[in-house]
């Protein structure tokens, strides 16, 4: 792989209390949230692996800017719009058990897919990222659409498959179907020992040059 | 309005800046860039055409927010650790040993410069390189409002103006440089910029610009309001 390219990075998309937080807007909806809070746990786990090990950490926030200025009428009439809320602050909306801590890369996203028009490209590249690592919510819309986009920009895409959830377990396995059409679809466990793998081979590269 | 291949194709500034389908986009008016005691300003560099620049952008401003056009703000933005810079950027913007940390992610040298201010339903879009198109939502927002032509000012010439300028045409935006409300810290890279710039998009004053938004009847959509001219 190329030197350039040679990290690993851990992407967080929607995990935020508009989706997971009883409280939130999918659940004033009539949504039961169930499913997408219960994943947060081992994705807490795997997020403290990922910062042990040194890799990049890129949360992804589903906003929408005041008045609706994000808003295109196709997106409006989307299923899979969620009326987020306009918070200025993206830390605050994110589940608390996964506050970002100094260091991780926190941005806004306005559609599903995390590569739509978002900072995430020039932030994964100015990180030398080839490899990302996706979990979070919902498996049949961000993170289906954002490991299609990715892959289709030349990242590695893995799948945490215990680390994704949607309201509906259909539609949940449906889409970890399709993902693993474009993505390795491995359990946390395996996930967090590929972030220790990369830090080995830093190390030993760094011991060794 | 002219016809081209069968295609409709804006002609004259009205049909340019017709304030339903015209942005304002403001570029990295900045303390680093704009304030005295910004980093620009502490390097000891000249300020004079910037300071000459901002109530100029100010008035241009107003103008749009009367004339209901969407104005953008840009900010440059840097992250701690140079987290959003590659090597060959760091190369780029480093002149020392150090890169410069101007305009840091939450800083004040980040923020607008006074007496501009964005307002709360008024787009900011953070960018990491000088194009405010380079991986952010800026071609998002334009799209979700609808619009097709941009009118552009902000600071520096032949840096992020320029950039976002060139950026702009190949993104099939109709772009209107407000020549009286962009400057830079080197009053010849200001003229070198101008001139290249002037064979990528159209010049205007921004009293030119003030004129026609004024003047606009603002809700008629500009295919409406450009079908009785030729």
């Amino acid at each position: 792989m190329s030197a350039l390219r040679s990290r690993s990075a851990l992407v967080l998309t929607g995990l935020q209390r508009d989706y997971c937080d009883p409280r939130g807007a999918l659940a004033a909806s009539g949504v039961d949230v169930t499913p997408l809070s219960s994943i947060v746990p081992q994705t807490r786990t795997l997020l403290g692996r990922a910062r042990a090990a040194g890799a990049t950490v890129l949360h992804l926030v589903e906003a929408t800017l005041p008045s609706g200025r994000s808003d295109s009428r196709v997106w409006r009439a989307s299923k899979l719009r969620v009326s987020t809320t306009a918070r200025l602050d993206l830390e605050e909306e994110i589940v608390p058990d996964l506050r970002p801590e100094v260091g991780d890369l926190v941005i806004e996203r306005y559609r599903s897919g995390g590569f739509v028009d978002t900072r995430a490209e020039v932030l994964l590249r100015s990180n030398r990222v080839g490899t990302i690592v996706l979990v979070g919510v919902e498996t049949h819309a961000a993170v289906l659409a954002t490991a299609i986009q990715g892959s289709g920009l030349d990242y590695d895409i893995v799948v945490a498959e215990d680390c994704v959830a949607s309201r509906d377990r259909r539609l949940h396995d449906a889409a970890l179907d399709l993902l693993r059409v474009w993505a390795r679809v491995l359990p946390a466990m395996s996930c967090g020992e590929l972030f220790e793998a990369a830090s080995e081979r830093r190390q030993m590269a760094r011991r060794g040059s | 309005m002219k016809t081209i291949w069968g295609k409709p194709v804006a002609e004259t500034l009205e049909e340019l800046t017709h304030p339903s389908r015209t942005a304002l986009l403001v570029v990295d008016v900045q303390n680093d860039f704009c304030a005295s005691n910004g980093y620009y300003g502490k390097e000891g560099k000249r300020l004079t055409e910037i300071d000459a620049a901002i109530p100029r952008i100010e008035a241009l401003v107003a103008a749009a927010r009367r004339a209901d056009v969407l104005v953008v703000w840009i900010l440059q933005t840097i992250l701690p650790e140079a987290r959003a810079d590659s090597p060959s950027w760091l190369r780029r913007r480093t002149r020392g040993v150090v890169p410069p940390e101007w305009t840091l992610d939450g800083s004040w040298g980040q923020r607008v410069v006074e007496p501009l201010a964005p307002r709360t339903e008024e787009p900011v879009v953070k960018k990491h390189r000088s194009s405010a198109f380079v991986s952010t939502p800026l071609d998002l927002i334009l799209r979700s409002n609808e619009i097709e032509s941009l009118v552009v000012c902000g600071t520096v010439t032949q840096g992020c103006v320029e950039s976002t300028v060139r950026d702009a045409t190949f993104f099939d935006y109709y772009v209107t440089l407000a020549t009286d409300c962009v400057a830079t810290i080197d009053p010849k890279l200001h003229d070198a910029s101008l001139l290249c710039q002037s064979t990528r998009c159209d010049f205007a004053s921004s009293e030119g610009i003030m004129a026609v938004w004024a003047g606009a009847r603002s809700g008629s959509p500009p295919d409406v309001a450009l079908g009785r001219s030729v």
